[in-house]
């Protein structure tokens, strides 16, 4: 192809063409890179045991406790699943709360709307403290969630409190990070007017600015709520007694018609709140 | 409520290499009514914005109400600044919050951050009642609660009028008021602008385009070109051919108008 | 004039979905805490400040256990775990997040021409009047609603879950971790790349469609190119969390970060395991960065 003149001629690839073929490319080697083959898909002998099993199930959820030898005092499996949706929703809700208020602090720190409104163009006071905001929100939301919670596990042993915690950091990370894009991609016009009011820099900044970009913020903040449940429902894998504990201990001891109550009960949730969310980012947005 | 007079010492105003206004010197007395005319890239626009306090000039000095701006506190320059109404072009309001909030906001210098979100979320009677008046004032009572984005262009443009009342302010400059509405509104909104002025006796000087509307409603006219003033005469004696000679194009504006 | 405002505040209009919307979640938040049966006393307790303790004394690097810190050893102890275990790790790590994001963008656009309202019709970008044939546009409209109904059902389920499930079929290799990225992120691209669609200008395809060009013709010729940058941005978005699910994916016992970090816990050597969250944190911002670069050009 590199004939002579083909050099003279455009590109054959816009910048897009490009990076779409590099990621194609990149995909290749991924796929080298892991060893992968097609036929591993199917699964082999006991695999296919057990997906047969587990699948045929999705059409028989279970009703009632699976297990051979039943506590006399434990609870039938349908109010379990509907306790450990609770606990799910009860662990998602409680990170959130935290994770809105200090996102919303963070976000005002991390945004260069924020600096510009307190202090003095060009000071390096604000440049430096801005730099040290978005390093903080950088480095809340780069530690995954379960790794919070395996560090924290680690470091105090098991509490639901401190899986709240380590919901909330990586989630008041990302609010932060998003809602102070969005604060410093909001119209400017409003906070003219307040400027040539007399306004001060901090009344400029949540009057003039924070208004503007909160439909936004809101929205995001729905979507950020569902994204919690299913962290929350995650939280399980690592023995709290949210949705996930109850997959991986029904899956575990094979009764498949149990994992798919819990899966369903899940997927309910999500499903409700994906469909309400979508409804009332149309609202926010219109 | 009494006016408060403006005045501007040779002042230019760069912004790097481009010289927006060149040596300008004026006053404006207490409770006058002042038109800027002059085409597009004359210069209106900052000159209203300096005497609004909201730029600095380069060179010169403003003093609003016999004080020098120069050297000012940045919390003195605010309490100018809360004396005076801006009416912007774009109207500048909030639009996804009600009519209410937005004049609420138009306190802001004196009331602060905590005052406007208490006059937002909990008015009192009487701040709702006073903010009422002024929407009836400016003839949309029943807009008091609606959303701002719901409005019209010429509604918009008088709530950023009744916002800027709210400030209770001894002066009102107004940037191309009526640029965005059709020629009936644009007579009724100058009118409206110069009852307040009339009646409150507060200072109003407006940048406009129509040169009819600022000749019958504005007692001085200033002339604005290339950013010096071309003339500043009583409406009475203003000429046509001052007029003509004001908007005839040179290949200079040609230039700033295709930018 | 006070009776008036208080007819017009009463008149006012308001969004009771919105009201109730917000109303409901604020007091799921507050029941959460009042009824959630969180001990805030044991969280605080002395047994928690103990176990703490300890576990600041893990971290520090084993080299350096009871001696003095010399930045000479940490620095080596770091090098040769990460010569060790790091560089297994990024690359395993890196693989899946660009292999599952490259599937998730591949059938998450495949997906979206079947569930976009305009396209998925009888008659694509409503051109003409709809003709006749009910049965073809109920057909049309029912398959939309299912592709639809499957990107949410798609994205409603954790990846970790669903990796966990699909390990225990498909076994240890990259498969489970693959395919559990590539099926929630399938299910959201799908979603962005519908709406992408939907909102798209319809003035060249119905040009299209007016001299006669088919339903996939349409689709190659007029909405790809058009939607292809907006697909490459809402891609790369995705792939910044790609990079940090499949961290912890490795978790449940295939080679990626994850793996190493869950190993170096198994051993309770919880320096290591320190150390390659950090690792994790590199890479991740690596991740973002690149994401941040590539977003700025295809813009």
């Amino acid at each position: 192809m590199a004939r002579e003149g083909a050099a003279a001629r455009p590109a054959p690839l816009g910048v897009r063409g490009q990076v779409l073929l590099a990621l194609l490319l990149a995909g290749v080697w991924a796929f080298w890179q892991l060893g992968l083959s097609w036929g591993d898909l199917v699964p082999s002998e006991g695999g296919r045991a057990i997906a047969g099993e587990f699948l045929v199930r999705a059409f028989s959820p279970a009703l009632s406790s699976e297990a051979e030898f039943v506590p006399p005092d434990a609870p039938p499996l349908l109010l379990q699943a509907w306790r450990a949706v609770g606990a799910t929703l009860v662990f998602a809700a409680a990170a959130m709360s935290l994770s809105i208020v200090f996102g919303l602090a963070l976000g005002f720190f991390a945004s260069t709307a924020w600096w510009s409104c307190t202090f003095p163009a060009g000071s390096w006071i604000a440049r430096t403290l801005y730099v040290v905001a978005r390093t903080v929100v950088a480095l809340m939301r780069s530690v995954h969630e379960l790794l919070w919670a395996l560090l924290f596990l680690i470091a105090f042993g098991l509490s639901d409190l401190v899986a709240v915690f380590a919901l909330t950091i990586p989630y008041a990370g990302t609010l932060a990070k998003i809602y102070s894009e969005l604060i410093d991609e909001a119209p400017r016009d409003s906070a003219r007017a307040l400027h040539a009011a007399g306004a001060s820099g901090v009344a400029v900044f949540c009057i003039g600015l924070v208004p503007r970009a909160l439909p936004d913020m809101a929205a995001y903040t729905f979507y950020r709520f569902e994204c919690a449940i299913r962290a929350s429902a995650v939280l399980g894998f690592f023995g709290y007694e949210t949705v996930g504990l109850y997959i991986k201990q029904s899956f575990s001891s094979a009764n498949y018609g149990e994992v798919w109550t819990y899966l369903y009960a899940l997927l309910v949730v999500v499903l409700v709140f994906d469909v309400w969310s979508g409804r009332l980012r149309k609202r926010l947005l219109a | 409520m009494t006016g408060t007079d403006f005045a501007l010492e040779g002042v230019s105003m760069r912004f790097d290499a481009l010289t927006v206004l060149e040596d300008v010197s004026l006053r404006i007395d207490a409770g006058e009514r002042v038109a800027l005319v002059g085409p597009s890239g004359s210069g209106k626009t900052t000159l209203l914005r300096l005497l609004g306090g909201v730029l600095e000039p380069t060179g010169g000095g403003v003093r609003i109400g016999g004080a020098a701006l120069a050297g000012m506190s940045p919390a003195a320059l605010r309490a100018v600044r809360s004396q005076i109404g801006f009416v912007h072009q774009d109207h500048a309001l909030i639009p996804n919050v009600r009519v209410a909030h937005n004049v609420a906001t138009g306190r802001v210098g004196r009331r602060g951050l905590f005052g406007v979100m208490r006059d937002v979320l909990w008015p009192s009677r009487d701040t709702l009642a006073e903010m009422h008046a002024l929407l009836d004032r400016v003839g949309i009572e029943e807009k008091l609660f609606e959303r701002t984005d719901r409005l019209s262009g010429g509604q918009r443009q008088r709530v950023a009028i009744a916002r800027a009342l709210f400030q209770q302010p001894s002066a009102i400059l107004a940037d191309e008021p009526v640029s965005s509405v059709d020629p009936s509104r644009a007579r009724d909104t100058v009118e409206l602008l110069q009852s307040i002025s009339r009646d409150d006796g507060i200072t109003l000087c407006a940048s406009l385009h129509n040169v009819e509307l600022a000749r019958e409603f504005f007692p001085r006219v200033l002339g604005l070109r290339d950013g010096c003033i071309a003339f500043d005469v009583p409406s009475g004696e203003l000429s046509e051919d001052a007029v003509a000679e004001l908007y005839e194009l040179s290949s200079n504006e040609m230039l700033a108008d295709g930018a | 004039m006070s009776a008036r405002v208080e007819e017009l505040r009463r008149a006012r209009p308001r969004d009771g979905f919105l009201r109730v919307s917000c109303a409901l979640i604020a007091v799921a938040m507050l029941g959460a805490w009042v009824f959630g049966g969180f001990d805030f006393g044991d969280t605080f307790s002395e047994r928690r400040a103990d176990n703490f303790a300890r576990f600041l004394h893990d971290i520090r690097p084993f080299p350096l256990q009871g001696r003095e810190w010399d930045f000479g050893i940490a620095w080596e102890w770091a090098t040769d775990l990460l010569a060790r275990r790091g560089f297994d790790a990024i690359v395993g790590t890196l693989a899946i997040a660009v292999l599952s994001v490259v599937f998730a963008a591949v059938s998450g656009a495949l997906l979206a021409v079947l569930a976009a309202r305009t396209l998925a019709t009888a008659e694509p970008l409503s051109v003409a009047a709809m003709r006749g044939g009910g049965w073809r546009a109920a057909g049309w409209n029912a398959l939309s609603a299912g592709v639809r109904l499957s990107l949410i059902v798609m994205r409603s389920m954790p990846e970790y879950v669903l990796a966990f499930l699909f390990l225990a079929m498909l076994g240890p290799n990259a498969w489970p971790l693959v395919l559990a990225l590539a099926i929630h992120n399938a299910g959201i691209l799908g979603r962005l790349y519908a709406e992408t669609i939907e909102n798209a200008d319809p003035s060249a395809p119905r040009a299209l469609r007016g001299i006669g060009a088919g339903r996939r013709q349409i689709a190659a010729v007029a909405l790809w190119p058009a939607a292809l940058s907006r697909g490459l941005l809402y891609a790369f978005y995705r792939w910044e969390t790609c990079v940090r699910e499949a961290t912890v994916l490795g978790m449940l016992g295939v080679v990626s970060l994850g793996y190493w970090i869950a190993d170096a816990r198994n051993r309770e050597h919880y320096d290591d395991l320190v150390l390659l969250i950090g690792l994790g944190v590199v890479l991740v911002l690596a991740g973002d960065l690149v994401s941040a670069w590539v977003r700025r050009a295809v813009r």
